[in-house]
C-alpha cells in the first residue's frame, strides 16, 4: 500500500510539473506575442510594459522565468489582475472569491450523499414502487439545465414562497463563513441542492446498476453462503466493488467543478466564484487571472484523480499491489 | 440417522419459451462422518441442487419444491432470517473458481 502511494504520488507531482511547464509556455512562449504587453493589457503605457518585464524577469533565461512565475503563484501570490487592480491573485481568489471553491465542495458533498442514497434504495428496492420513483426524480434532475433549475428555485424560494415558507431565506449573494456562518449557510444551500441535482441523478443510476451487478456475483453468493446478513452482505461486499466506477466519474466532474465548471449555477445565485471569475476574466483578456484560474484548475484535476486512485486502492486490494 | 436429508427435490425454471424442469425430483441422504460424491455431465443441475438447498437461488423465475431435511429441519420451508443463521454454521458450501468466488 505504501509502494502505492509513494508511486503514485510521485506520478501525480511530475503530471503537475509538466502542466506547469505547459502553462507557463503557453504563456510566456507562444511566438510572436510578447507576454509583457498581454500582461499590461491593452493600452498600456510602455512603462508598465517595462515593469512587467522586470517584474516577471522576462529577459532572464526560460528556466529562470518559469521558476519565478511560479514563484509569484505559488509562493508570493502577488499577481495582479490588470482589469481589477484590487484583486490580488490568488491571494484574492482564495480569501475573497472563495465562494466556489467552497460550493463546488460542499455541493459535492451533498451530491455524493444523494446518490449513494439514491443508487442503494432504488438497488435494494428495484422492482418495486421506490425505484422508478428515484430514477424519475434522478432523470429530471439530469436532464433540466442548471441555468433553468436554479432559476425555478430562485423564483420559489425568493419570490413565490419567499413570505411563507422561505421567510429565513437572505437575499441572492455571498457571505464569507467567517463573516457569518449562518448566513453563508443560507445562502449556499440552494445553489448547492441545484447543482447537486443536475448530478446525483447520473450518479444514482450508475450506483443501481452496478450494485445490481454485484448482487449477480459469485463474491456476493459466497457472502450470503457464509451466512452474512443482507446489509453486510450490501454494504461490506456489493457496495465497495460498486464504489470503483462511481468514484471514476466522480474523480472527474469534480475537478472540472474545482476548475470553474459550476459557472452557471455561480452566475444564477449571484455568487462570486472560480467560474465567474474564470468568465470575466477571458471576456477581457485578463491574462494573470487566466493563468492562475488555469493552472489552479489543473491543480486541482490533478490532485482530485490522485485521491480517487488512493480510493480505488482502499476499494480494491488488487488495486494495491504496484 | 441422516444429517441431509433431500426429498423429492425440483426445480423449475420459468422461461420466455414455458417452464422448464431443471432437476426432476432427486433425493439423497447423507449421515454424520459420510461423504457423498455426485457426479453428472456440464448443466446436469448439480450445482443447482446445492445453491437450492442452501437457498441461494435468489431469481424470482425460479421455483423450488421437495424437502431438504437438516437434522429434521426443512431448509426450503426456513425464512430467510433463520436460514441465513444456517448457512455458515450448520451448512457450509466451498465454491468453483476461486478467483471470483
Amino acid at each position: 500500500m505504501i509502494a502505492f502511494l509513494l508511486k503514485r504520488t510521485l506520478g501525480a507531482v511530475l503530471v503537475l510539473f509538466a502542466v506547469s511547464v505547459l502553462v507557463f509556455l503557453i504563456f510566456f512562449r507562444t511566438p510572436g506575442v510578447d507576454p509583457a504587453r498581454q500582461i499590461a493589457g491593452r493600452q498600456a503605457d510602455p512603462q508598465t510594459i517595462a515593469q512587467i518585464r522586470a517584474d516577471f524577469g522576462l529577459d532572464k533565461p526560460l528556466p529562470e522565468q518559469y521558476v519565478m512565475m511560479m514563484r509569484r503563484l505559488v509562493w508570493d501570490r502577488d499577481l495582479i489582475s490588470y482589469s481589477d487592480r484590487g484583486l490580488v491573485l490568488p491571494r484574492g481568489w482564495c480569501e475573497s472569491r472563495a465562494g466556489d471553491r467552497l460550493t463546488g465542495r460542499r455541493a459535492a458533498l451533498v451530491w455524493l450523499l444523494m446518490s449513494l442514497g439514491g443508487g442503494v434504495l432504488s438497488a435494494v428496492f428495484r422492482g418495486r414502487m421506490l425505484d422508478p420513483l428515484i430514477t424519475g426524480l434522478g432523470l429530471a434532475g439530469v436532464s433540466l439545465p442548471v441555468y433553468w433549475l436554479g432559476a425555478v428555485v430562485n423564483l420559489l424560494t425568493q419570490d413565490t414562497f419567499h413570505d411563507s415558507l422561505f421567510q429565513w431565506l437572505p437575499a441572492l449573494g455571498y457571505t464569507p463563513l467567517n463573516q457569518d456562518p449562518l448566513k453563508w449557510f443560507e445562502q449556499l444551500l440552494f445553489p448547492w441542492i441545484t447543482l447537486a441535482m443536475g448530478m446525483a441523478g447520473l450518479y444514482s443510476r450508475v450506483l443501481r446498476s452496478d450494485l445490481i451487478e454485484a448482487d449477480r456475483s459469485d463474491f456476493v453468493r459466497t457472502a450470503r453462503a457464509k451466512g452474512l446478513s443482507e446489509s453486510r452482505v450490501l454494504w461490506r461486499h456489493s457496495l465497495r466493488t460498486s464504489l470503483i466506477p462511481f468514484i471514476s466519474l466522480f474523480g472527474l466532474d469534480f475537478g472540472a467543478l474545482m476548475g470553474g465548471a459550476a459557472v452557471l449555477t455561480e452566475e444564477v445565485f449571484a455568487l462570486p466564484g472560480v467560474g465567474n471569475l474564470t468568465y470575466h476574466a477571458l471576456s477581457r483578456f485578463d491574462l494573470p487571472v487566466l493563468m492562475a484560474v488555469t493552472l489552479y484548475g489543473a491543480f486541482a484535476v490533478v490532485i482530485v484523480n490522485l485521491l480517487v486512485d488512493i480510493g480505488y486502492a482502499v476499494l480494491d486490494p488488487r488495486i494495491r499491489v504496484p | 440417522m441422516s444429517v441431509l436429508d433431500v426429498r423429492d427435490l425440483t426445480i423449475d425454471f420459468r422461461t420466455a419459451n414455458g417452464v422448464v424442469r431443471v432437476v426432476d425430483g432427486v433425493s439423497f441422504s447423507i449421515g454424520a462422518g459420510e461423504i457423498l460424491g455426485m457426479v453428472g455431465e456440464s448443466g446436469s443441475g448439480k450445482t443447482q441442487t446445492m445453491l437450492a438447498v442452501m437457498g441461494l437461488i435468489r431469481d424470482p423465475n425460479v421455483v423450488v419444491g421437495g424437502q431438504a431435511l437438516l437434522d429434521g429441519e426443512d431448509l426450503l420451508a426456513l425464512p430467510p432470517k433463520q436460514l441465513r443463521r444456517v448457512r455458515g454454521k450448520r451448512i457450509a458450501m466451498v465454491f468453483q473458481d476461486p478467483m471470483t468466488s
